[in-house]
């Protein structure tokens, strides 16, 4: 996505705050160096993205309403 | 996200973020937030406790160049150790300063946000990695 996409999602789900992965590629896009963030929705997909980036890993919870990780 | 979903059952939890561990380097935070008086203003400090307990940042009026960059990094009481202390690595000033014009930039041209916070990032003696980053939009107007 976009970050005018990204941008324009959030205001329609009437969301303020951006979640992390959100806000890395938005700043990736506009040439800020992050972290490569990615999402994963089961516990399978966390340990085959895990294996895919290397270990070691760092998970965080990903929520639109929980903005930092507990 | 057991304890997440205990704390706020309705946290629509969409899964979890994986990233590689990131090398620890020198910690920095940058962001943007909007002055009441001055409008957007860019901010730039060390991270860690020397945000939290002694509150060395600087801060410049949006947009900025280069050189209001350059001095933003120097008007930290802590400049010292971007330059490598006890044997720790030197900080990439220069990867640092683009970030915080870049950031600027993005924030002259998009309307409709009220706050970045990059915390921290990591600065390397070659390069730079944001490890956590917030976004918060303004509300309607």
């Amino acid at each position: 996505m976009t970050t005018a996409q990204i941008l324009q999602k959030a205001r329609q789900e009437k969301r303020q705050v951006l979640t992390e992965i959100e806000a890395k590629q938005i700043l990736g896009d506009i040439g800020i160096p992050c972290t490569q963030t990615v999402l994963a929705p089961t516990k399978e997909k966390a340990v085959s993205i895990a294996e895919e980036l290397g270990y070691p890993v760092v998970l965080k919870v990903s929520s639109e309403r929980l903005s930092r990780p507990l | 996200m057991k304890s997440c979903r205990a704390y706020d059952s309705k946290a629509n939890i969409e899964g979890v973020s994986v990233q590689p561990m990131a090398r620890p380097g020198t910690e920095i935070i940058m962001g943007m937030i909007k002055d009441k008086s001055f409008g957007p203003v860019v901010m730039f400090g060390l991270g860690g406790i020397f945000v939290e307990v002694l509150k060395d940042v600087s801060f410049r009026i949006v947009p900025i160049d280069k050189e209001d960059a350059v001095q933003m990094m120097e008007e930290i009481q802590g400049k010292k150790l971007l330059g490598g202390y006890r044997g720790k690595e030197a900080a990439d000033k220069e990867t640092l300063q683009k970030m915080l014009v870049k950031l600027s930039d993005f924030v002259d041209a998009t309307p409709g946000i009220e706050e970045i916070d990059m915390n921290p990032v990591f600065a390397y003696s070659e390069g730079a990695a944001v490890v956590d980053a917030r976004i918060i939009l303004s509300s309607e107007e």
